[in-house]
């Protein structure tokens, strides 16, 4: 898939996997990989990215005798997925110009 | 490859990028590691999954490069100090390394209790308008989304029922298509077990089963144009279903 594409497209599945409930790197892995394939190595600059933009924020909580870092969606995080929506309808839309020559319209 | 080879090796990689930086990556492996490893893991597969080192420092150099936009010239570090995550680095790091410290955010699991973060940082500037409880979002649009599909459903009846009998058509046709088939080839086939009996009922058996032969073949290629359009007619419908309002 194309790079920068794919890029957008993983912030919006790593902001979908902590909308409802906060969640850390191993989970979020196992939670998006059924739907886009993404190694530990992808995940980490997502979070970083998604982090630096303040959509994301950290705490870091005790799990078996270790630390285990959370991560959790801020109001902007949210907007973004309602962006994401919309941005997909423009897609669907060039999709369907695309793979189908607007014959769906 | 041994987890302590594959951690230098990735430190290794990662000399220009700055301390505080490499030790939140190495948490986070660290993390992944051991999450891993209570699923049941073995080192080997772990290291394994995770990659050479050399092409995981890589991804992280590449991506800040390309996220922070402007660093192609040489006089300027990897890590200028345009980098957003400098200057994150620092607040953050803070409770990280000092397990005893107290974190900088209240330790609630609640997604709405963590916000708003901390006033030096700069996700400050993305304080929301007014304290929306997040939870609130989720069960609106679950409601809204249930109405719309039920409105789909009535408004698409009657095309569903089009399509149900469209495709038992197709079926059909394809079913009789390939009954006759096989029907005129059995019958060719049988004609030769006559022939000793009547070359006539022989030949007449062969020429029926041969017919019918002829028709299954052209009944097949009718189904197959109807089967085409009726997909084509069903993709509309399905897509006009999922994301057309």
């Amino acid at each position: 898939m194309d790079v920068q594409l794919k890029k957008g497209l993983l912030e919006g599945c790593v902001l979908r996997a902590i909308r409802y409930d906060e969640s850390y790197g191993y989970k979020i892995i196992q939670d998006i990989s059924p739907f886009v394939e993404i190694s530990e190595s992808t995940l980490y600059p997502v979070l970083k990215r998604l982090e630096a933009m303040g959509m994301v924020t950290t705490r870091t909580a005790e799990h078996n005798g270790r630390l285990r870092r959370y991560y959790l969606i801020t109001w902007p995080g949210i907007q973004k997925i309602e962006e994401f929506k919309e941005d997909l309808k423009e897609i669907t839309r060039i999709n369907d110009y695309i793979c189908f020559e607007g014959r769906l319209q | 490859m041994t987890k302590y080879e594959w951690e230098r090796e990735l430190k290794n990689n990662l000399k220009r990028v700055p301390e505080a930086e490499v030790g939140r990556i190495l948490d986070y492996y660290n993390e992944l590691f051991a999450d891993k490893a209570e699923e049941g893991l073995s080192e080997k597969e772990i290291i394994r999954k995770f990659g050479n080192p050399f092409d995981v420092a890589y991804k992280i150099l590449y991506d800040y490069r390309g996220g922070t936009g402007s660093n192609e010239e040489a006089s300027q570090p990897p890590y200028g100090a345009s980098a957003p995550f400098l200057e994150d680095a620092a607040p953050l790091e803070s409770p990280y390394a000092n397990p005893a410290a107290p974190p900088a955010y209240a330790p609630s699991p609640s997604v709405s209790a963590a916000y708003p973060p901390p006033a030096p940082r700069t996700a400050a500037a993305y304080a929301p308008p007014t304290p929306v409880v997040p939870d609130s979002a989720p069960a609106k649009t679950r409601k809204g989304r249930g109405g719309v599909i039920a409105a789909k459903i009535i408004f698409f009846l009657p095309y569903a029922i089009i399509m149900i009998v469209m495709w038992s058509l197709v079926v059909s046709f394809f079913a009789a298509g390939f009954g006759s088939v096989v029907g005129g080839v059995f019958y060719a086939f049988f004609s030769l077990s006559l022939l000793d009996y009547s070359i006539g009922a022989s030949a007449a058996t062969c020429g029926a089963g041969i017919a019918a032969f002829g028709v299954g073949c052209l009944m097949s290629v009718g189904a197959y144009l109807f089967f085409k359009t009726a997909k084509k007619l069903t993709q509309k419908y399905f897509y006009m279903g999922k994301h057309r309002r």
